[in-house]
């Protein structure tokens, strides 16, 4: 370990090149050697009891296979056979069933395949660097610091990164003034700013770059706590638990192979009655096509892959469960900047009111946001700016004052001490009223006008003083509204969160098509609301970014948290978005109800499957005993019935894995209308389909004499 | 070594209301049975089964009436063990889907 002195140009953060920064943009993800890599997994599961057992339905077929196998080498094992050519028929089966084990795997080992190419690419970004680590307990960017590895820091250590660093591992700004390349977690290829005191802009995410300047940061996570950390484990599956829909299916799927094991059991009693005996192989096969195979298959990877396309949306997902509760989402808290509207609001027009000039107005418009760096600051003073006012007093020896959630309004004290303050037109009211001043009816006249235009009016003031309104104006984004229609459609009850007065609130509600909204609504509100609508048995979803925004997102059912957000606010959410874009709150409760619906349509068609191969194999296996006229697809014979049922069984399954990962095709339609659709197209269709497909390989079974 | 007679020891120990001591030999069965099962669940049932078995053949031989052989009537027993014990499991899985 060695101790430097003073800043350092030379890069001693030793990351591996830019060539490590990997861009996870949406489908960026590598997917070669995907396939070959599942094949390879998909055989050391069927052949791994110990795996097989936690698929109940997939663990049946499994035994079912190896007793087959045992036939297959010793056909007369339990007693002699019914038939001709029981090896080869018995061998054939054997085959046919231990593919059918193989593609299940293969279909989870698919999706498991795809979050661990994802992992890879962050495990890539993840590397062990050097760190300056500094000695100084006060922070200094020329402190005296020493070289260490990433893994020895730990939460509370001090760390100086300098431009063109990779930030080691979480932290939380505490001093300097730098852009940082987060391109590496975010896909998105603009830096950053990262500054100390902001509550958004403060946190850094290891394995991210500083492209300028120097940040020192107090170190936030533990070696292998951080959050590309958790991204990992969460993406690999690692921390994978069954939902509770996935629970409710599981016992479904044990209750009917329970009941057709038990089915098939009592057979052969029956079978030697009437003088028909069935072959073990027989009874295997025929417990394995009536059981629900496809739906057994596919339910981990259908689980898997909703936990991958959500990740694809650069949306990561604490739990399966959390991307399920999207798709049962009864209500979504919007806020209305940044998600309803375009999120720079700017002024537009100025108001003066009582006996002040447009040119006074600009005047103290300009002096009450000279040190508002928001986008609506800056805009006030690019307005004030054009209509010629002009900074009158020295600023450096002015005071800037923040907005905060409490005051709802900021503003500059002047060098000679007076107070210039822009805000809500009803804290700017008080303030001017607690200083002995007076307010109009103009300043009310002003104040309706803008919010009737579904503008945001900041009235403006000097101590006990009014000076008029700042017409800030909002921009609903475009399609905003028939989204919001889709998700009336579907059921989901929009509710829109702003701090604007209740006139701008209803204009812009209006306009956006919400349902609802909460005007001059304050942390606690969304809160309130969240309890309110869980109180009616709704599911709740909302953004949020900032620490105040934590308890909300803790109580909603999905809480998705910006990246650019807070820890805090992070850690309280069960999604963050990479992107930071509060809109995609409505594409994920969309990838929700498409997993729920995904699930639901191959769980029917499994089902209404099971149907079509009990009327193919009944009927041929008892035509003896005169219920031949029930062979309706009229199959050539008994063994050609079962082998052409099972063939069946097993190539659905690797037909269905693209619809299983990729989902079905998702519509904004009504719980009904989804119900009727869904029976219409996956139950008629899965009591058609192996009808016709079942005919289809009995014709070629019997062509080529397998049976 | 001297060893303590048991069936000797048992009504004495009825006599005294104590628990009957288990015969050494089963005892040492049981307590290795007992630690296969917890190291390796899988090996322990694979064992039960065949014990099971052994008890359960002659009764298939019995039944079949001699029709079936005696490995055969093996066979036989093992498929009914293996049709009972994925009943069990399915009942397991039923009341304890989480664990799966």
């Amino acid at each position: 370990m060695k101790l430097r002195e003073g800043p350092q140009s030379e890069t001693a953060a030793s990351s591996s090149g830019s060539d490590q920064r990997l861009n996870r943009r949406k489908s960026s993800v590598s997917q070669a050697g995907l396939y070959q890599r599942a094949v390879v997994a998909a055989f050391k599961k069927t052949l791994n009891p110990r795996v097989m057992v936690r698929n109940p339905v997939m663990f049946v077929v499994w035994v079912g296979t190896v007793i087959t196998i045992l036939l297959a080498i010793q056909p007369d094992l339990f007693g002699p056979p019914p038939g001709d050519n029981v090896r080869l028929y018995n061998t054939t089966l054997a085959v046919i069933l231990f593919f059918t084990v193989l593609f299940a795997n293969f279909a989870e080992a698919v999706a498991e395949g795809r979050g661990k190419a994802q992992a890879d690419s962050l495990r890539s970004t993840k590397t062990e660097t050097r760190a300056h680590r500094l000695l100084e307990s006060a922070p200094a960017p020329d402190g005296r610091f020493e070289d260490v590895s990433s893994t020895e820091l730990r939460r509370g250590d001090l760390i100086i990164v300098r431009a063109g660093e990779m930030i080691p591992v979480d932290g939380e700004v505490i001093e300097g003034v730098a852009s940082v390349d987060e391109s590496a977690i975010t896909g998105e290829s603009a830096p950053v700013l990262k500054e100390s005191g902001s509550d958004t802009a403060s946190t850094v995410t290891g394995g991210t770059r500083v492209v300028s300047d120097y940040l020192i940061i107090r170190v936030s996570a533990d070696p292998g706590q951080g959050f590309l950390d958790r991204m990992i484990a969460l993406v690999e599956g690692a921390e994978r638990q069954k939902t509770p829909n996935e629970v409710a299916l599981t016992v479904l799927l044990a209750v009917l192979t329970q009941v057709f094991l038990v089915v098939v059991a009592t057979i052969p009693p029956i079978a030697a009655y009437v003088g028909a005996p069935v072959s073990i192989a027989t009874l295997v096969a025929l417990l394995v096509a009536l059981i629900p195979t496809t739906i057994g298959a596919l339910l981990s990877a259908i689980g898997i892959a909703g936990m991958d396309r959500v990740a694809q949306f650069n949306v990561i997902a604490t739990s399966g469960r959390a991307v399920e509760a999207c798709g049962d989402i009864g209500t979504l808290l919007l806020d209305k900047t940044g998600t309803i509207t375009i999120g720079n609001r700017l002024a537009d027009e100025f108001i003066p009111v009582g006996s002040h000039s447009l040119e006074e107005m600009a005047q103290f418009a300009l002096a009450a946001s000279i040190f508002d760096s928001t986008p609506e600051g800056k805009s006030i003073v690019r307005l004030a700016g054009q209509l010629g006012a002009r900074v009158d007093f020295d600023a450096e020896l002015a005071t800037g004052v923040e907005f905060s959630a409490r005051t709802r309004m900021s503003g500059t004290d002047l060098p000679d001490g007076r107070q210039v303050r822009k805000g809500a037109v009803d804290a700017i009211k008080g303030f001017v009223r607690s200083r002995g001043g007076v307010t109009t009816s103009q300043l009310d006249e002003a104040y309706e006008a803008v919010s009737r235009q579904g503008g945001t009016p900041l009235a403006v003031c000097t101590d006990s003083e009014l000076y008029g309104v700042i017409h800030l104006k909002d921009i609903i984004k475009s399609g905003i509204r028939e989204r919001f229609g889709q998700l009336r459609r579907m059921g989901i009850k929009t509710v829109m969160i702003t701090g604007d007065n209740r006139i701008t609130a209803s204009v812009i509600a209006a306009e956006a098509g919400v349902d609802d909204f909460v005007a001059e609504a304050t942390p606690e509100d969304k809160i309130r609301v969240i309890q309110e609508e869980q109180a009616q048995g709704k599911l709740v979803a909302m953004t949020g970014d900032g620490t105040n925004d934590a308890p909300a997102l803790a109580q909603a059912d999905v809480g998705v948290a910006m990246n650019s957000g807070t820890q805090a606010a992070k850690e309280a959410a069960n999604m963050v978005d990479l992107d930071s874009d509060p809109t995609k709150l409505i594409d994920v409760v969309t990838i929700g109800k498409q997993l729920l619906i995904t699930r639901g349509a191959l769980t029917t068609f499994s089902i209404a499957n099971d149907l079509a191969k009990y009327f193919a194999i009944i009927p041929a296996m008892f035509a003896s005993v005169g219920i031949g006229s029930l062979n309706v697809m009229g199959l050539a014979s008994a063994q050609s019935a079962v082998l052409s049922a099972l063939i069946f069984n097993a190539l659905i399954i690797p037909a269905l894995i693209p619809l299983a990962l990729r989902g079905v095709e998702f519509r904004p339609l009504t719980a009904d209308e989804l119900l009727q659709r869904n029976i219409l197209i996956y139950g008629l269709g899965g009591v058609i389909m192996p009808f016709i497909g079942i005919k289809l390989i009995d014709l070629v079974v019997a062509a080529i004499g397998l049976a | 070594m001297k060893r303590k007679n048991l069936n000797q020891a048992a009504p004495a120990c009825r006599a005294r209301g104590e628990k009957q001591p288990i015969p050494p030999r089963i005892g040492r069965l049981g307590e290795s049975l007992r630690t296969l099962w917890r190291k390796d669940r899988l090996l322990a049932g694979t064992l039960l089964i065949v014990l099971a078995d052994g008890l359960l053949a002659p009764g298939v031989w019995a039944a079949s009436g001699g029709a079936l052989s005696l490995s055969t009537s093996i066979w036989v027993g093992l498929l009914a063990l293996t049709t009972i014990g994925l009943s069990v499991y399915l009942f397991y899985v039923m009341f304890k889907p989480e664990a799966f």
